[in-house]
């Protein structure tokens, strides 16, 4: 050995010597080393577990408010379906109103030109019925003389007489 | 309105007068004077007491015929009345 280089008392020395440094290494530095890894980890985990479940819980909450868009979106749309009906049946009753009201004026109005038109009529008649009298008294005023008058109440006073 | 009592019976008498000639008279309307014998005529046919007066009244208008009044009736017997109905009716 001492021909290789080799001195065996250092070599036990240094043997003891990193035993001992393995020994103090161990309990002094590696095994807290160790456990504080180990609760680094353990925390790490927790840090995860925790952050799984505030994912979850975010991810069902979007999801309830998707939900509730979507109810929300119905319901407006079922609404405004309603009003839309609604706006049509009262806009149809409208026009069925006001054509109803329209027809009631032009018939009135037609009423009303007849109503006229057979005053008028009336009007004419009576006119020409006056006119004719005129006429005709006119026309007998010339044409009975004091001879025919006489003939006639001759006639009058016969016919009392056979009466 | 205060009437004086004294007109207010002078007016009474009179209507009363009147109305009384008017109860005994015939007024007969013609287109031209009545002759006589056509008066008695008429007294004949209608029975008309002899006190009782005919009073002709001469109107053209009536064109022909002859209208009697007596008291409150009137017979129309003339041409003018005949048209006028005719008118009512076509009328």
């Amino acid at each position: 050995m001492e021909k290789l280089g080799i001195d065996g008392k250092l070599l036990i020395a240094q043997l003891i010597n990193f035993t001992l440094f393995f020994y103090i290494f161990k309990k002094f530095i590696a095994t807290p080393f160790s456990e504080f890894l180990k609760s680094e980890t353990e925390k790490e985990k927790e840090k995860e577990r925790i952050l799984e479940n505030i994912k979850k819980k975010e991810e069902a909450i979007v999801f309830e408010e998707k939900k509730l868009k979507e109810k929300i979106k119905r319901e407006y749309e079922q609404a405004l379906k309603a009003a839309k009906e609604e706006a049509k049946t009262l806009k149809e009753k409208l026009i069925a109103q006001a054509k109803a009201e329209a027809d009631e004026i032009i018939a009135k109005g037609k009423r009303q030109i007849e109503e006229e038109k057979e005053m008028m009529n009336r009007q004419m008649k009576k006119r020409m019925v006056d006119l004719s009298f005129l006429i005709v008294e006119k026309v007998l005023n010339q044409f009975l003389n004091q001879e025919t008058q006489k003939k006639i109440n001759q006639q009058i006073l016969k016919n009392l007489q056979k009466n | 309105m205060e009437i004086n009592f004294d007109l207010k019976e002078v007016l009474k008498t009179f209507f009363r007068d009147k109305l009384t000639e008017k109860e005994t008279t015939l007024i007969v309307t013609s287109t031209y004077k009545l002759n006589p014998d056509d008066l008695v005529l008429i007294r004949k046919i209608f029975s008309i007491p002899t006190e009782f007066k005919i009073i002709n009244i001469v109107e053209p208008k009536i064109l022909g015929g002859l209208i009697l009044n007596f008291a409150s009736k009137v017979i129309d017997l003339s041409i003018a009345g005949h048209l006028r109905e005719f008118k009512k009716l076509i009328t």
